[in-house]
């Protein structure tokens, strides 16, 4: 168990299951009063940061999270199968516990993945990823001023507003932190 | 000097900056009170029996320890005679760190016999704003993420009973018992745990939860005051209301800058309160140190009346300055040394 002054940014400690980092903290004491540390940590599954105060003494259950870089391989039925490209390990990840992060992972694409007491429990994507477009409607010519857009759908599953001169077949580069096109790439 | 402020706020002043700002509010200080008639007294930073509050964790030095505040070698000139002192050094509390705390940061701390809380306040308030004037240039001090802070006194008085009341939910009103407590604070949907049954500890979870950050995003520095009797310390009981203890502190800006009391004076209470911190630090396994056997003696033998106040010289020169670290405004923080 951690104690309240081994609190520090990056501890990783869990709640109700949950592993949780640290993100933020600090030690108050109100005048003549018990202490406390105040701190900012992050549900290491969601992303969700909450506040969280404790009172010294208070214990803090570990977490032992892992991360690992892989490969995504394919889908299986409800599962995502990854492969550690070095010793051909594989894991297995539910739909659910990707959630919509699936939509931007085209195959074979690295990314990491987060161990919780030697499971996988989640997926954490590269900042940019490429993408083909599959499918859009043609945009008009000369319509390109207003910083207008039009839906396209990706090779990865992800529907994403682009600009209209992007075309069918065309290879995008996408921020997954904000869903947002970038640019188009050449091949 | 005019100007200085807008250079402040232009930029994180240097360290060598922040040094520069610290001595002049060191000597804003010590004029201020040599202008209102103190003398600066140097009491001893190594003592035989350091204080015993529950919450404050005394550093062992030679056959002694170091002062957590210089308290009761004060309160004993007051018996001697002496009438306005104050005393501006080094203190210690071990296992205090982070950006608002030091184990060992500077202590200003006065006492002025025959003076009323209120009028501690008001001395206070306008120590601040010198402070303010001489470091800065005017009494506006810039914060961060919020707007400015106008430190010309009055400042807000606001009794602990309508601060919880209006920025934690919370009805405190007459309540000096524990479970009472603890009933209410539950019932205003604050999160405790099975353990959290002291009233101090309680009392200072509401105060962390709710009321002490709503005090941080006011435009003026707050006086909170008439704190719950189990929170007397050393402070005298209200003498209309026997619920409450004369005590107030000092908030601007989110930083916690002093505590003051209306000093308790009869050597029996006194007494009493002390070795009720002793059994409260035995319970929870802290070292249980001797009394300070010639401290209760000074006030047998008459300490006069009096309001005395203790303050972060450290936090002072962060408001000040606008600084959010306070290992910046010291010469060296813990980690350079």
């Amino acid at each position: 168990m951690y104690e309240t002054s081994d609190i520090r940014k990056g501890l990783k400690i869990q709640m109700d299951g949950v592993p949780f980092i640290v993100v933020e903290f600090q030690f108050v004491k109100p005048g003549k009063g018990t202490a406390f540390t105040r701190t900012k940590i992050k549900n290491m599954i969601t992303g969700a940061v909450i506040d969280r105060t404790y009172r010294s003494g208070e214990k803090l259950e570990p977490a032992f999270v892992e991360e690992k870089e892989m490969q995504y391989l394919y889908l299986d039925g409800e599962n995502y199968c990854f492969m550690d490209t070095s010793t051909y390990d594989q894991v297995f990840i539910s739909k659910d516990d990707i959630g919509d992060s699936a939509l931007f992972m085209p195959d074979n694409i690295n990314v990491t993945i987060l161990f919780f007491d030697d499971k996988p429990i989640g997926v954490t994507l590269p900042n940019f990823i490429e993408a083909e477009v599959t499918h859009t409607e043609p945009g008009m010519k000369g319509d390109t001023a207003s910083g207008a857009t039009k839906p396209a759908t990706l090779s990865s599953g992800a529907t994403i507003q682009v600009p209209l001169f992007v075309e069918e077949g065309e290879i995008l580069k996408i921020d997954t932190r904000t869903r947002a096109y970038i640019e188009r790439v050449k091949r | 000097m005019k100007g200085e402020r807008e250079r402040l706020q232009s930029g994180a002043p240097t360290r060598a900056e922040l040094l520069a700002l610290r001595s002049r509010c060191l000597g804003a200080l010590r004029a201020f009170f040599h202008e209102q008639g103190y003398i600066e007294v140097e009491t001893p930073r190594l003592v035989r029996n350091p204080g015993l509050e529950p919450h404050l964790r005394p550093l062992p030095a030679a056959d002694g320890y170091l002062i957590t505040s210089p308290e009761y070698q004060m309160k004993r000139l007051l018996a001697g005679g002496l009438e306005k002192i104050y005393s501006m050094g080094p203190c210690w509390r071990d296992e205090e760190w982070g950006s608002h705390h030091l184990r060992e940061f500077t202590m200003l701390e006065w006492y002025r016999v025959g003076a009323t809380l209120e009028e501690l306040m008001d001395e206070t308030e306008a120590l601040v704003a010198r402070a303010a004037l001489e470091v800065g240039g005017d009494t506006a001090v810039h914060r961060a993420g919020a707007g400015p802070l106008d430190l010309t006194p009055p400042f807000e008085r606001l009794t602990v009973a309508d601060a919880c009341r209006q920025h934690g939910g919370v009805d405190l009103a007459g309540v000096v018992e524990a479970p009472e407590l603890r009933r209410r604070l539950l019932a205003a949907g604050l999160d405790l745990t099975p353990e959290e049954t002291a009233f101090d500890a309680l009392f200072s979870r509401l105060l962390v939860e709710r009321v002490e950050p709503a005090l941080a995003t006011l435009r003026r520095p707050v006086l909170l005051y008439d704190y719950p009797a189990p929170l007397a310390a050393l402070s005298r009981l209200h003498p209309d209301d026997s619920t409450v203890a004369r005590r107030f502190e000092l908030y601007a800006a989110g930083l916690e800058l002093a505590n003051a009391f209306w000093e308790l004076t009869d050597a029996t209470e006194q007494r009493r309160r002390l070795e009720q911190d002793l059994a409260d630090r035995r319970a929870v396994g802290l070292e249980a140190y001797a009394l300070d056997e010639r401290f209760l003696a000074a006030l047998e033998q008459g300490m006069p009346e009096a309001a005395g106040i203790a303050l972060g010289v450290d936090r002072l020169v962060m408001l000040l300055t606008g600084e959010q670290d306070i290992r910046r405004v010291a010469a060296f923080g813990p980690d350079e040394l």
